[in-house]
């Protein structure tokens, strides 16, 4: 690839079972911003190892994930790569598709980047569904100044002012309402 | 009597349970249990159509790719544009989903399934040129066995170098599939959950520049393909023959058929580079694809929702403490028999029916193995089916890529209509995969999808028959009841998928609380 950023957002999460999508929900709103061409912003879904490809080189890498550690909804922690492992069946799968596996893939590569943070929110609700809980939307918005300032971004690049409503992340919502506009929209 | 249970079985997408029953380590019985509850389908109820190409990717982080296509099929059968779609259009989806089919079974063979036959540890203490031997010798002195372990002991068959040269191409294989997540990026906007496949057609313009960005990748995958993936698949075969023997399972094959090749608005008429079908394996009996004798069955699922319904009419309601059900995934059921989907069953569809590029490389695997065309009803046989086949999409995609018209339109212009069905039919890397949906009032009132691996790993159905893979595990001879490799390989070659999970990090100890920043 040609000339890449050299630092990135990587939101990663699930958009289907709600809380567990506030990482992409974070990139999702950060991409809206007016962004300098040092920083790039990525949503990565359920992305696990292919984002071998995308933080490798990198002189920062911010990650913003979802976390489950039964502390009080809506908690932000700030966690470097080895305090952490995936929730599902630690250390058993390569491949339970997870940003730490792709983590692993570029240090085989010897292309790991240089630093990584990891901003982790702990979740109330995963049950399946889209939107996040209102102490996890709540979150989002202060992972997002938390994540500008790791990133460098002054006050001109955040346009998005917090406790705005017209473009803040989704409540918690029923699930059933008609012409919803997607976060995507 | 003895019972082994896998829980969870290792490197495969999700989570999957299997419990064997052995009898002098003969498999009396084995089950297959999904962990995962789904029911995604009831978000999208509700909502305008359109989200449902996004929404449906999100399922998977693993196959987004081929969600976005059946969703748009059917998107494009209830808008009434399927047979609208431009040229450009059609096969921008063939090249986005083929990027995606590439990176898919490099990944299954090379970083899923190969550790059940090379031993990394041959790597270990390396000193010669060979650059990725020479990292991944690093990365064991370091003490860094994750991607590698924990595995089975004691069936690692490989001769030195030939271990040594499948190692090495377990690192190449990593910047293969970095090339086809880039390639489909060209066409798809982004990976994961492109936004390139749309219903009409798809949204990229075609530029002389991207196509020569694609083909550069493409060659470079092509290459690897013929020097690397196939003669390692079939390096493995070598070593490994009574896998031609192993996990034959229920030897009826089913493909919905894949690559459209022209828009005739009836999928199952459409002409496609691999046709629909199914298959008899015993007899090899061919006969034309009817989607209706597609029915979804719960007996033994932990759904309280109606049985042996065609899929457009199914539900989702779980009942987690049903009597006799054991997984989350439900039975469909083709004319009331098992099926077996994914690149075996596609293979061997399209040899049946004489497909001429299909036949050429099959024979051609057979002859150097000096094996039987039976013989690929196998574990094997999944595996180079999987390879024989990204070999023919890829030869595939390179013509394609040369067939687009640069400037022209790549998505029909439309209105939405109010009402509408429609179906979605394709073949995602592992198998056929449907979508149904329904719209009233502009927004979707019903909506299914059939994955392939409720197919592959379904449990027991309504008749208390087995699932596919259940019927390949069953019968078989476990040597080592502790290190029960022939269960999990048998398992993997099917290249199960029960993601749609969650992606969320636990901290490691208990000390969360000293790394709180709000």
């Amino acid at each position: 690839m040609g000339s890449r950023a050299p630092n990135i957002l990587v939101g990663i999460g699930n958009l289907l079972r709600r809380d567990d999508g506030v990482g992409v929900i974070v990139a999702q709103q950060m991409s809206r911003l007016d962004l300098p061409d040092d920083v790039e912003v990525i949503d990565a879904g359920t992305a696990g190892t292919e984002l071998a490809g995308l933080i490798e080189r990198r002189r920062l890498v911010v990650v913003v994930d979802a976390i489950d550690a039964g502390e009080p909804p809506g908690s932000i922690f700030r966690l470097d790569p080895e305090s952490v492992q995936p929730a599902s069946r630690a250390g058993l799968s390569v491949h339970d598709l997870h940003f730490l596996h792709a983590l692993d893939e570029t240090r085989l590569l010897g292309s790991s980047p240089e630093r990584v943070v990891i901003f982790a929110v702990q979740v109330a609700d995963k049950s399946t569904g889209i939107g996040l809980s209102e102490p996890v939307g709540r979150a989002a918005k202060r992972v997002m100044a938390l994540a500008a300032e790791q990133l460098g971004l002054s006050i001109e690049h955040m346009q998005y002012t917090p406790g705005s409503d017209a473009d803040e992340p989704s409540p918690a919502r029923p699930a059933a309402a008609s012409r919803e506009v997607m976060p995507w929209h | 009597m003895a019972k082994i249970v896998v829980d969870p079985v290792t490197r495969i997408e999700g989570h999957l349970k299997i419990e064997a029953v052995t009898d002098g380590g003969v498999v009396k019985e084995a089950r297959c249990s999904g962990m995962l509850f789904r029911g995604l389908e009831r978000i999208l109820r509700g909502r305008d159509p359109r989200d449902a190409q996004r929404i449906t990717q999100r399922i998977c982080g693993v196959c987004p790719t081929a969600h976005s296509i059946a969703s748009t099929l059917a998107l494009d059968d209830a808008f009434g544009v399927a047979d609208k779609v431009p040229e450009n259009g059609r096969i921008l989806r063939n090249l986005i989903f083929g990027s995606n089919y590439i990176q898919s079974h490099v990944l299954h063979f090379y970083h899923l399934a190969a550790l059940d036959y090379v031993d990394v540890a041959a790597a270990a203490g390396y000193t010669g040129p060979d650059p990725h031997l020479k990292q991944v010798a690093q990365f064991i002195s370091r003490g860094s066995l994750a991607p590698f372990f924990p595995r089975y002991e004691g069936d690692y068959r490989l001769p030195k170098e030939v271990n040594q040269a499948a190692v090495s191409h377990y690192v190449e294989a990593l910047n293969a599939r970095r090339d086809a997540q880039e390639m489909l990026a060209i066409f798809g906007g982004k990976m994961p959950h492109n936004m390139g496949v749309f219903p009409g057609g798809a949204l990229e313009q075609v530029t002389v520049d991207k196509i020569a960005e694609f083909r550069f990748r493409l060659e470079r995958l092509r290459t690897f393909i013929d020097n690397m993936y196939i003669p390692d698949v079939l390096a493995v075969a070598g070593a490994y023959p009574d896998y031609f023997e192993i996990g034959r399972g229920c030897q009826q094959y089913l493909s919905y058929g894949n690559w459209d090749l022209d828009q005739h608005p009836d999928l199952t008429q459409r002409k496609r580079a691999l046709a629909n079908g199914r298959l008899n394996g015993k007899t090899l009996e061919a006969e034309t694809f009817d989607p209706q004798q597609i029915r979804e069955q719960v007996k033994h699922s932990w759904y309280k929702s109606r049985s042996d319904v065609p899929p457009s009419q199914a539900d989702t309601e779980a009942d987690p403490v049903k009597p006799g059900a054991y997984s989350f995934i439900k039975a469909p059921r083709y004319n009331g028999q098992v099926h077996e989907v994914g690149p075996l069953a596609r293979m061997a569809v399209a040899y049946v029916a004489g497909n001429a590029p299909v036949k050429t490389l099959v024979d051609g695997a057979l002859s150097a193995l000096g094996a039987e065309a039976p013989a690929l009803f196998s574990v094997l046989g999944r595996h180079a089916a999987r390879a024989l086949e990204t070999k023919m999409v890829a030869d595939a995609m390179a013509d394609w890529l040369l067939q687009l018209k640069p400037g022209e339109p790549s998505c029909a212009v439309y209105d939405l209509p109010e009402e509408g069905s429609g179906m979605g039919l394709t073949e995602a890397p592992r198998g056929s995969l449907g979508h149904w949906i329904e719209i009233k009032n502009g927004v979707i009132e019903n909506y299914q999808a059939i994955v392939p691996t409720t197919w592959n790993c379904s449990p027991r159905d309504d008749n208390d028959q087995p699932g596919a893979c259940e019927q390949a595990m069953e019968g078989t001879k476990v040597r080592d009841e502790q290190n029960p490799f022939e269960l999990v390989r048998i398992v993997r070659s099917y290249d199960p998928c029960l993601a749609c999970s969650i992606h969320m990090m636990t901290p490691k100890g208990g000390q969360i609380g000293r790394f709180r920043v709000y």
